[in-house]
């Protein structure tokens, strides 16, 4: 079954219809909640509303349009709107600057985990930011109109999110071990 | 300002003409990104696909409840009511005659006593509405509106609430 034929059932009030979509695109929209909120609890809270919200509003899905993508545009405002209910972590007081090389050198050893936590210390907007631009690859004028801001304010935003996550990391490496 | 010299204060931290520049450079932007290793770090640090918990798909399949009645289902359900209700009247008055008669007889005196206190009443909002085509309009619009407050309302009663895991 296609989408087209899904959503028609859908339509219908036919329940196979939410059965196959949910089962097609449920992993990337959870993946993608899940990226942006960085806890599973919301991240389930999300995608059901994600799905909840598709299913109630399918008049306004243009036929011929790709479904996921529709759905992808919901995830993503979906997670804005619960990060902008969040309250935000605030920012501790920056390391001082150090050579660029020296730093790089020093943060590309940190792994994995440390990077998704330190990218979890930072407000919300920015792991958004961070998060929409090098985990789902998204445009810049697409990460802009997510968050409702200009296209040049998104640029300024995202060089500040990766200098904040630097300083970040920076303050993992510890204060006391040269960089 | 120039790419070259906008570049270096950009990397080195926040300087407001800079990232004047910035705003409205898409190389700078570009450039920026291609030099930082951050953009690499973070990359790298993409999270591998996570299973769905089962619960997620179930909570808005259990939730998830057809909008539209079929107005086929509807018209058939009318249909149905009407041919019972003629059905259940023309029995009682077959089966007992003189007990449907003097009861019509009740239902006519008791409708000629409704009709005519309907009629009372009617009076003055048909005097302030038929009788003045401004107040009519106005009457219809308000009725327009109300129709419209109850669909959103309908509409909004259908939007999902949170499960409680
Ligand atoms: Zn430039």
């Amino acid at each position: 079954m296609d989408d087209a034929e899904a959503i028609d059932l859908l339509r219908q009030g036919d329940r196979r219809g939410p059965q196959v979509l949910m089962e097609r695109y449920q992993m990337s929209v959870y993946n993608l909640s899940l990226r942006m909120l960085g806890n599973t609890a919301d991240a389930e809270d999300a995608t059901q509303e994600v799905f909840f919200k598709a299913f109630q509003r399918l008049e306004q899905f243009r036929t011929g349009e790709p479904f996921g993508a529709w759905l992808q545009g919901i995830a993503r405002h979906q997670a804005i709107d619960m990060i902008r209910r969040r309250r935000t972590i605030p920012l501790a007081a920056a390391e001082p600057s150090r050579s660029l090389d020296v730093e790089a050198a020093a943060i590309a050893s940190l792994d994995r985990a440390q990077v998704q936590a330190a990218l979890r210390q930072l407000d919300g907007r920015e792991q958004a930011l961070l998060v929409l631009r090098y985990w789902e690859d998204q445009p810049i004028e697409l990460i802009a109109r997510t968050l409702r801001i200009s296209e040049g304010a998104a640029k300024v935003a995202l060089l500040r999110a990766r200098r904040a996550l630097k300083e970040r990391l920076e303050a993992r490496k510890g204060t006391g071990r040269a960089l | 300002m120039r790419c070259e010299d906008a570049r270096p204060l950009l990397l080195k931290g926040q300087h407001a003409e800079a990232e004047a520049h910035l705003e409205s450079c898409e190389i700078c932007f570009g450039w920026l990104e291609a030099h930082d290793p951050i953009v690499a770090v973070l990359q790298a640090a993409r999270p591998t696909l996570s299973p769905v918990p089962a619960s997620v798909a179930s909570t808005v399949l259990a939730r998830w409840q057809p909008h539209r009645v079929s107005l086929g289902m509807g018209i058939a359900a009318a249909i149905a009511l009407s041919v019972l209700g003629l059905g259940l009247s023309a029995l009682s008055i077959l089966a007992a005659p003189a007990l449907a008669a003097s009861f019509l007889a009740s239902v006519s005196d008791l409708a000629a006593i409704v009709q005519a206190v309907a009629a009372g009443l009617l009076a003055v909002p048909r005097a302030l509405l038929f009788d003045q085509p401004l107040g009519l309009a106005a009457f219809t619009a308000a009725t327009v509106a109300a129709c419209a407050l109850w669909a959103r309302l309908y509409q909004q009663s259908q939007l999902p609430r949170r499960t409680v895991s």
